[in-house]
C-alpha cells in the first residue's frame, strides 16, 4: 500500500482526487497520511474525506515518516519547491498541471527524482480522454500530411475562486492553467512529448490581455522543430470569451477535430463526418473521474517501480514547460 | 440624477450586457461581484458612472440614497444538499444591500422553472410544483426568496424569466451550439422542429433598463412575473442553419429514445423516487436552514453519495444531453409577457447575422482557411 501526503486541499482535490483516492483506499492500494493547506478548514475537510491521519498548514516530509508519495495540488508557483522537498526526502511526487513555472525547474525535478530513485509524474488528465488517445493513434500514420494545427480553449470566467490568485499571482493566469492543457494536448497528439533534447519550440506573434501576467487571454503561433516532426500550431486560450474547446488538425486527410472533453474525435472529409474510434475495443474512462483514476493508477505503478515509464512521466513534459515559459516570459520585457 | 442601480452577478454574460445598457442610458451602476478583481477583467472600465464592488462595500458607495437592485446571480453548484443554503446566503447578501433603501428589485430567473420539457405552454405566474431537476428547483426557490425579500423591503418586484439567451458569445446558445456541431452531436430529436424560445442578450439589457426606469406603480400594474423570449415563435432550425453554415457541417438530430428502464435495485430506486418527491425537497429545504455552514458541510459529507469513478462503455447520449435535447425539441412556446410599450431593438435577422459573424471570427469552423 502506498501512503500519500496531499499538499493543497482546494477544489481540484475535492472534486477529482478525493473520490479516486477513496476508491483506491477501498482496494488497499492507497492510504493518506497527511493533508496540508494554508487554510486549515480545507485541510481538515479533505483529511476527513480521505481518512487521513493528520492535517496541518505546512508539511514536514522526513525520510522516516512512512510516507511514500505526495500529491502536489497547490498553485503552480509552488509545485517545484514542494515536490523537491518530498523527492529529497525519498518520496515520489504526483504534481498537478501545470508541472512547474519553467522548463529548468521541471528538468531539475526529473533529474533529482532519477538520482533519488523515485518517480515524478504530472496529472495531465486529458491524456486519458478517449478522444485524444484515438486522435493520437490516427495521427501517428498521418503526421507527414499535417498542414497546420489550431488549438484553442476559452470560456467566460463567471465564478468566484477561493482567492484572487488568478488575477494577482504571476502564474495564476490562463497560460499555466488552460494553456497547459491545450499545449500538452497538441504535443501529445503529435507525438512531440518524447525526446525533449531533440525538440525545440519558438513562440511567434504573441498577444495577451492584459499585456502583463497574469494574462487572461493569450494568442500565439508556436513553431515546433526537431527530428523531422515539425508543426505550426495556432494557439489561443481565454478566460474572457468562449473559444472552440479542442484541437483542429488540417491536412490532406481532411480536418480532424479533437474535442478536449468528448469520447471521440471527428474527421471531416469530403462533406461527411466520421467518428475516429480507438482501435482497442476496451472500456473507456467515464468522464474526468475515470481519467483521474487511470492517472493515479499509472502514478502508483511508477511509485512501485520508478523505472516504469507512463504517459504522465515527468520527463515527457519538458517541452511543454519550455513553451509555457516562453508564452509567459514575453511580458517581462 | 436617477437612483443608482446595483447589479448582482455583474460579471455574467447577461449581467455584463445589462450593465452596458444601463450605462448607455445614463444610469449610475454598481456591479457587485464576490471577486471584483476578476469581474473588472470582464466588465466596462470603471468611471464616475460605474464601479465594481463586493456586496459589503455597496452601502458605503450609495450612502443614504435609494437604489434599484438587479439580480443576475444564482447558485451554479447544484449540490442538492447545499443549493437551498446557498440560495439563502445569496439572497441574504442582497437583503443586506436592500435594507431600507431598495426601491425596486428586478430578479432574473429562467424558463427552466417549468422544466426542460414543457408539459403545457408556460404562463407568467407563480410555479407550483417544481420540475424534476435541480436547476429548476433551485431557481424556483430563489424566486420565492426574492418575493419574501421584496415584501420585507417594501420594494417593487419584477421577476424576469428569460428564454434561451442568444447573442454573440452566448455560452450556451451560440458557443455551446457551435461546439456541439463541431463534435457532430445531435441538436434535437428527429422531426421535432422545436420552438427556439429565444431572447437576445441586447434585448434583455434594454428590457432591464426599461424596468428600472419605469415610473413607480407601473410595474405593479403588470404583475410580478415577466417572460422574455421575443423570438419564441422562431424554430431552432432557423438558427441552427445559420450557425452550421459557419461551422462548415450540417446539424444533426437523433431519434427520441423510448422511456429508459429504471436502473438499480429496489432500495436504490425507492431512494431516488423519495429524493424526487416532496419529501426530498423538504429535506433539501431543511438543510438550507442550517445556520452554520461548517455543520452543513459535515452533514453533507455524511449523507452525500458520490458515485465512484469507473471505466465504462461510452453512451451515445450522455445524461446531460437529455435536458438539452428537450429544449431543442420544445413543442410549446415560452411566450413573452413584457410590460406595455416595450419592443425589442434587435430583430431575429440582426440576431442571426451577429451570431454568424461571431462564430466565424471565434474559430468555430472546420473550414481549412481558418488554419493559422
Amino acid at each position: 500500500m502506498v501512503r500519500y501526503d496531499i499538499v493543497g486541499c482546494g477544489a481540484v482535490v475535492e472534486r477529482t482526487h478525493a473520490p479516486v483516492i477513496n476508491v483506491l483506499r477501498e482496494r488497499d492500494d492507497v492510504a493518506v497520511a497527511g493533508c496540508y493547506d494554508p487554510n486549515p478548514r480545507a485541510a481538515r475537510a479533505i483529511a476527513e474525506t480521505v481518512g487521513a491521519d493528520r492535517w496541518g498548514d505546512r508539511p514536514e516530509p522526513r525520510p522516516d515518516d512512512g510516507v511514500h508519495a505526495v500529491l502536489v495540488a497547490t498553485p503552480p508557483d509552488s509545485h517545484a519547491e514542494i515536490a523537491d522537498r518530498y523527492i529529497r526526502a525519498g518520496k515520489s511526487a504526483f504534481v498537478e498541471k501545470a508541472f512547474t513555472r519553467t522548463k529548468e525547474e521541471a528538468g531539475r525535478l526529473v533529474s533529482t527524482a532519477r538520482e533519488a530513485g523515485v518517480a515524478v509524474a504530472v496529472n495531465q488528465l486529458l491524456r486519458y480522454y478517449p478522444a485524444i488517445e484515438a486522435a493520437r493513434a490516427f495521427l501517428r500514420a498521418e503526421l507527414d500530411r499535417v498542414d497546420s494545427v489550431h488549438a484553442t480553449d476559452g470560456f467566460r470566467w463567471d465564478w468566484a475562486p477561493a482567492s484572487d490568485y488568478v488575477v494577482e499571482d504571476a502564474y495564476g493566469g490562463v497560460i499555466h492553467d488552460t494553456g497547459a492543457h491545450v499545449v500538452d494536448t497538441v504535443l501529445y497528439l503529435l507525438g512531440l512529448d518524447r525526446d525533449p533534447d531533440a525538440l525545440a519550440a519558438r513562440v511567434e506573434d504573441l498577444s495577451k490581455t492584459p499585456d502583463a501576467e497574469p494574462s487572461q487571454e493569450c494568442r500565439a503561433r508556436i513553431q515546433v522543430d526537431g527530428g523531422g516532426r515539425n508543426a505550426t500550431v495556432g494557439f489561443e486560450v481565454s478566460r474572457l470569451r468562449p473559444l472552440p474547446r479542442g484541437v483542429r488538425v488540417f491536412g490532406e486527410f481532411g480536418a480532424l477535430f479533437v474535442p478536449l472533453f468528448a469520447p471521440a474525435p471527428i474527421l471531416f472529409r469530403d462533406g461527411s463526418a466520421l467518428r475516429v474510434r480507438d482501435a482497442e475495443p476496451t472500456d473507456k474512462p467515464d468522464g474526468i473521474l475515470g481519467c483521474s483514476l487511470l492517472a493515479h493508477r499509472d502514478f502508483l505503478r511508477q511509485v512501485r517501480d520508478p523505472s516504469v515509464r507512463t504517459r504522465i512521466d515527468g520527463e515527457r513534459f519538458l517541452l511543454q514547460m519550455g513553451i509555457l515559459e516562453n508564452l509567459h516570459a514575453e511580458t517581462k520585457r | 440624477m436617477s437612483d443608482p442601480v446595483v447589479v448582482f452577478g455583474a460579471s455574467s454574460y447577461v449581467g455584463g450586457h445589462a450593465i452596458q445598457a444601463l450605462l448607455a442610458s445614463g444610469h449610475r451602476v454598481i456591479g457587485v461581484a464576490r471577486r471584483p478583481q476578476m469581474a473588472r477583467m470582464l466588465l466596462p472600465q470603471e468611471s464616475a458612472q460605474f464601479s465594481v464592488a463586493t456586496a459589503g462595500q455597496v452601502a458605503d458607495l450609495i450612502g443614504h440614497n435609494q437604489c434599484s437592485i438587479v439580480n443576475f446571480a444564482y447558485v451554479k453548484d447544484l449540490d442538492p444538499g447545499r443549493m437551498y443554503w446557498q440560495n439563502r446566503a445569496l439572497m441574504d447578501s442582497i437583503a443586506a444591500v436592500a435594507a431600507g433603501r431598495c426601491r425596486r428589485l428586478v430578479h432574473i430567473s429562467t424558463a427552466a422553472v417549468f422544466g426542460f420539457r414543457f408539459s403545457e405552454p408556460p404562463t407568467a405566474e407563480r410555479v407550483g410544483r417544481p420540475p424534476d431537476d435541480p436547476y429548476g428547483e433551485s431557481k424556483i426557490h430563489s424566486e420565492r426568496l426574492a418575493e419574501q425579500l421584496a415584501t420585507r423591503s417594501s420594494a417593487e418586484l419584477a421577476i424576469v424569466r428569460l428564454g434561451n439567451v442568444i447573442g454573440p458569445g452566448s455560452p450556451a446558445w451560440a458557443a455551446g451550439i457551435a461546439q456541439r456541431l463541431l463534435e457532430v452531436k445531435p441538436v434535437g430529436y428527429t422531426g421535432a422542429n422545436g420552438y427556439s424560445n429565444a431572447t437576445h442578450v441586447e434585448n434583455i439589457g434594454d428590457y432591464i433598463e426599461t424596468l428600472v426606469t419605469r415610473r413607480e406603480g407601473e410595474l405593479a400594474a403588470h404583475g410580478v412575473y415577466h417572460h422574455l423570449a421575443e423570438f419564441s415563435g422562431r424554430r431552432w432550425p432557423e438558427l441552427l442553419n445559420v450557425i452550421s453554415a459557419e461551422v462548415g457541417h450540417p446539424w444533426t438530430t437523433v431519434a427520441r429514445p423510448s422511456e429508459p428502464a429504471a436502473k438499480g435495485g429496489p432500495v436504490k430506486r425507492a431512494l431516488k423516487a423519495g429524493n424526487r418527491s416532496a419529501a426530498g425537497r423538504y429535506m433539501r429545504a431543511g438543510l438550507g436552514r442550517i445556520p452554520d455552514e461548517r455543520l452543513l458541510d459535515r452533514l453533507n459529507r455524511w449523507i452525500r453519495y458520490v458515485p465512484p469513478p469507473h471505466l465504462a462503455a461510452i453512451d451515445a447520449i450522455g445524461g446531460d444531453d437529455v435536458g438539452l435535447l428537450e429544449v431543442f425539441s420544445s413543442e410549446h412556446e415560452f411566450r413573452s409577457r413584457t410590460v406595455a410599450g416595450w419592443a425589442p431593438n434587435v430583430d431575429f435577422d440582426q440576431a442571426c447575422d451577429g451570431i454568424a459573424r461571431w462564430v466565424a471570427s471565434s474559430g468555430f469552423t472546420i473550414k481549412p482557411e481558418s488554419a493559422p
